[in-house]
């Protein structure tokens, strides 16, 4: 864990995400229909997502780690990333509602890809919901951690596996739908994509690695 | 170590899924779409840009401000 307190990171977060603003909104990108200009928010609405998955996944691991040696700090970990991916899922959620009413006419479709993706956010809201009812710490730690992993096997092939295997979808590359992941083989869409979900990613890291400092103040000074 | 491996499995998937339609060189000179040409040729787009940084800027100072904070009662409590 005493890798949330070195600053070198940190230093890189500040430098990919504002590169990913300036970056994201002067450099190419390919002039396509109905996108247009929005095709600039691949930088800001995908790499959510993106982020969010990688913010979870870490989270899942700290809750294994929790039930294996039972050290509160772990728990604390799990639940801090767990918040940090539900900001970012919501936050997908919004950015792709505004995307999805300016391209497709409509703030929401009943499209397979965007319904998983509200039940996979739901899911961790109900981990918080469940973290908050449950007073004794040795519990909710316990059952929480357990929630947590079955949480990120169901957030998976939710986002990734089910809209895939749908029968129509208008989001891109589901479905049956070409994707956008045509950025796989386009450089310039490439150069900002990749650094974008790296810094949204560490930026998150860094909020939760706030709070998880302040919850290792507290059950320091309890003792 | 394992841990690693994971990771990268777990990346390699989300890449193996992506059903690829190529953009070509085509797309960058395509003048039959419209785009924010005037915004970039006034340069009002770097006004844009400037104001988004800022705003990210300040935001990015504040977490350092707290980061900060959060290190000086580290070390308190550790005395």
């Amino acid at each position: 864990m005493d890798f949330i307190k070195k600053t070198w990171w940190k230093i890189i977060t500040v430098i990919l995400v504002l590169y990913t603003i300036i970056g994201g909104l002067l450099f190419d990108v390919p002039r396509l229909a109905i996108l247009n200009e929005t095709i600039r928010n691949l930088y800001f609405h995908v790499t959510m997502w993106f982020a969010m998955v990688i913010i979870l996944f870490i989270s899942m691991i700290y809750s294994i780690k929790y039930l294996h040696k039972n050290n509160p700090i772990h728990d604390a970990a799990a639940n801090e990333f767990a918040n940090v991916g539900l900001l970012l899922g919501v936050l997908g959620l919004g950015t792709g509602s505004i995307w999805a009413r300016f391209t497709w006419g409509a703030w929401w479709v009943n499209d397979p890809q965007l319904n998983s993706a509200a039940i996979a956010v739901l899911i961790y809201l109900a981990y918080a919901v469940l973290r908050n009812s449950i007073e004794d710490e040795q519990r909710r730690g316990t059952v929480s951690g357990v929630y947590n992993i079955f949480a990120f096997a169901a957030f998976i092939p939710l986002l990734f596996v089910l809209p895939r295997m749908a029968e129509n979808s208008l989001h891109p590359g589901k479905g049956g739908n070409p994707g956008f992941n045509a950025y796989d083989l386009d450089s310039k869409l490439r150069l900002v994509f990749y650094p974008a979900v790296v810094g949204w990613t560490l930026l998150g890291v860094w909020l939760a690695s706030l709070r998880i400092r302040i919850k290792a103040l507290y059950l320091k000074t309890e003792h | 170590m394992k841990k690693y491996l994971v990771i990268t499995l777990l990346l390699l998937s989300l890449r193996s899924f992506a059903q690829k339609i190529e953009v070509t060189e085509e797309d960058y000179h395509n003048t039959e779409v419209e785009m924010a040409d005037k915004m970039r040729e006034s340069g009002k787009i770097y006004v844009v840009v400037l104001v988004i940084s800022l705003v990210m800027g300040g935001i990015l100072t504040y977490v350092i401000a707290i980061d900060r904070k959060l290190r000086r009662l580290e070390k308190k409590t550790t005395e």
